[in-house]
């Protein structure tokens, strides 16, 4: 680990020691601390998903006096995927997922993703295992319906919850059951670098102009407290693709885009908007990504409380955060070998 | 054996005696041919001809070979064969006398009520009639209150009825479960009885004697408490010198839990009432801490006796995982074969879409309940 982290120190301009806590200083915030101990901003991540209880109570706010753990960065070594012997062929539970969704689910994605490594590590360490196996299916289209709703596959994943208190005739609501979250999502608000844009608190949002892209999740704005959309306090552009989002942006036609933290990094990299458009670093909102089954499955609580009770066994280990800041550390990699 | 009944009784007023039936109709037929109309749909012809829309699962049954699994793909014109159930349908063609129709093999779960016989009398040249047990006051599984007399009751019938199995199968309720395995099974007067839990069989006990089928249904044990008691259930040590209490006819080593015997180390004091309405009362009045029992009949328990506010469920932390059997005791010489024919015809019913179907069918409707 050691090795490792001086391999990455070494690249940048890093001076800070990494797997400690640290005592927050004022003006510190997430990328600063990135910036300290990896000489790199953008592996903020690292330091967000190693402190998220804490994080969360703060409303993502770093205060000073505030404790947090700085991990190491991973290696850059490719990761061991690792074994996952309940997982067979003739299996009584069939998850199913799909690609194109890096860094949680992607057949090509080492370990084939993050959701996918915590899902196998979950089912490892419940305390009523049953042989399952995972299925990919690409078209994301069918999962819901016709393939988990005809039991072709049992449970389905990563899927984000609507916020089914509110809407509880949405049809994922009515009809799957979710399990506890495998991973939280934040999602972030993109901004011109030379612009004015704070985000203290959800009062400096009324009056902005956002855009998510068409089909996107909404309920985040509209929650309990904000009701922006509901009240008309904001306006929402939904444009056809997370790139046209970024567009407008650029063009000064909206204030923020508003999507999550992998999808926003991943289309400022293509689009060569580095340096041009940054997170602030205050998250809107984060979603929590699960597993879900079919309410109408003859083991439908039975399978949701194997997956809940493991994934609860892993989370109180070391485990869980080793596989997501491997995963994370992958992530930032790829980025930087687009930006070269 | 028809001494206490085990859950509840009320379920008596949904069915009549076919001798009853039979009195006074002599002239009529009954059963016979349905030609489909325009517009209608398997609980419209229930409705109409049985005067009960949850017959519709009856109609599907009787005719799974021309309907197939999906009970909406009915045409018009088609021909439904509709049995004589509880002396209807009167007046359609190729009906039967009804004191013919008295005699006939009933097909749904749920409208029989008979004495069992003994093993004497079961067979009938080669054919065997697979005689069923069933008891009511297990909702959402088998009570004959319920759309086809219960979930269980619906695959059960639904897998026998698609099994290779030469010959009919019966259904009889008796309502003190207690009773099923020991003596009813154990001495030979029925053959199967449904739904029942199948204990951990490493530990011997029921295992011993009795075969289970696969399982027809799985689902989680949990705890009820009475809301604002503050009690928590996080493993066996919560429930140190507290007060559980379980419907009798429903195993107790169910709850042990991983970690050992729950309930001996931790000295649970367990009662066991005739029904899960008696556990609940108990609950609200103060008599015991605690009320163990499978998440879909607990939730439908207390919803129907008003007791939401009242009561709390520790979803959180599962006691244990329960799957639902058939079974038959090893002193019947056929066991083996009637277990057989039930997994077979489960399989089949997998296979074809109709399990599901079904099973879809009765939780959209218990999930939309709660």
């Amino acid at each position: 680990m050691a090795l490792a982290c001086a391999a990455v120190l070494g690249a940048g301009t890093a001076a800070a020691g990494c797997n400690e806590n640290r005592v927050v200083e004022v003006g510190d915030t997430v990328f600063s601390l990135a910036q300290e101990t990896y000489g790199d901003h953008e592996k903020w991540t690292l330091i967000y998903y190693a402190n998220e209880a804490a994080l969360k109570a703060s409303t993502f706010k770093l205060s000073p006096g505030m404790e947090v753990f700085v991990p190491c960065a991973p290696g850059q070594e490719a990761p061991v995927v690792d074994a996952a012997p309940l997982q067979r062929p003739d299996a009584e539970m069939v998850l199913l997922t799909g690609s194109n969704y890096a860094p949680f689910t992607d057949k090509d994605w080492p370990g084939q993703g993050m959701a996918v490594e915590l899902v196998n590590a979950a089912l490892e360490s419940t305390p009523s295992p049953v042989p399952y196996a995972i299925v990919w299916e690409d078209d994301w289209a069918r999962h819901l319906s016709p393939i988990l709703s005809e039991k072709q596959a049992d449970m389905g994943f990563p899927w984000l919850k609507p916020d089914c208190a509110a809407t509880p005739d949405d049809e994922r609501c009515a009809n799957f059951h979710f399990s506890d979250p495998l991973v939280e999502v934040l999602i972030m608000l993109f901004v011109r670098a030379d612009g004015d844009f704070t985000y203290q608190s959800d009062a400096d949002i009324p009056g902005k102009t956002l855009c998510r892209p068409e089909g996107y999740f909404t309920h985040d704005l509209d929650r309990d407290g904000r009701e922006w959309l509901r009240k008309g306090m904001i306006t929402l552009v939904q444009a056809a693709t997370p790139q046209a989002c970024f567009e407008l942006l650029t063009k000064g036609e909206v204030d923020a885009v508003t999507v999550n933290v992998f999808l926003g990094a991943n289309t400022i990299d293509e689009m060569g908007l580095r340096g041009k458009v940054v997170p602030l670093e205050r998250p809107l909102s984060s979603e929590g990504l699960h597993v879900i089954i079919s309410k109408t499955h003859w083991r439908g609580t039975t399978f949701l409380y194997r997956l809940n009770a493991g994934l609860a066994a892993l989370k109180a280990s070391d485990r869980y955060n080793e596989i997501v800041a491997r995963h994370l550390a992958v992530f930032w990699k790829n980025m930087k070998r687009g930006a070269s | 054996m028809g001494g206490t009944s085990m859950f509840r009784a009320a379920a008596t007023a949904a069915f009549v005696t076919m001798a009853a039936v039979g009195q006074g109709q002599a002239q009529e037929t009954c059963g016979g041919l349905y030609t489909v109309r325009p517009g209608d749909s398997l609980s419209a012809i229930a409705d109409r001809m049985y005067q009960n829309a949850g017959m519709w699962s009856a109609i599907h049954t009787n005719n799974i070979q021309s309907i197939g699994p999906k009970a909406n793909n009915i045409r018009v014109g088609q021909k439904l064969r509709l049995s004589c159930i509880n002396g209807l349908p009167t007046g359609l063609p190729g009906g039967q006398p009804v004191a013919e129709a008295a005699r006939a093999p009933i097909p749904a779960a749920g409208v029989t009520q008979a004495t069992p016989r003994t093993r004497a009398t079961r067979r009938r040249g080669a054919e065997v009639t697979v005689r069923i047990l069933a008891g009511d006051g297990y909702p959402p599984f088998s009570d004959r209150l319920l759309h086809s007399s219960g979930m269980m009751s619906d695959v059960v019938n639904r897998a026998y009825a698609a099994s290779d199995m030469a010959g009919q199968h019966k259904f009889f309720w008796v309502n003190d479960r207690a009773a099923h395995l020991d003596p009813m099974l154990a001495n030979g007067m029925a053959d199967v009885a449904f739904p029942w839990i199948k204990p951990a069989c490493e530990n011997g006990g029921t295992c011993a004697d009795f075969i289970y089928s696969d399982p027809m249904f799985e689902m989680l044990v949990l705890l009820f408490t009475r809301r604002g008691s503050d009690l928590s259930f996080n493993g066996g040590a919560d429930l140190a010198g507290h007060r559980l209490c379980r419907p009798k006819g429903l195993q107790l080593d169910a709850l042990k839990g991983s970690d050992g015997d729950w309930l001996r180390n931790n000295r649970v004091t367990v009662m066991q009432p005739a029904t899960a309405q008696e556990c609940f009362a108990r609950l609200v009045r103060g008599e015991t801490d605690y009320v163990a029992l499978n998440e879909f009949t607990g939730r439908m328990v207390v919803k129907d006796m008003g007791l939401r506010d009242e009561v709390e469920i520790l979803a959180a932390r599962p006691m244990s995982i329960e799957s639902l059997h058939v079974v038959a005791h090893r002193s019947n010489p056929d066991a083996e074969a009637l277990i057989a024919h039930f997994n077979q015809g489960l399989a089949e019913i997998r296979e074809s879409g109709e399990y599901q179907a079904t099973v879809d069918s009765h939780l959209s409707s218990i999930w939309a309940g709660f």
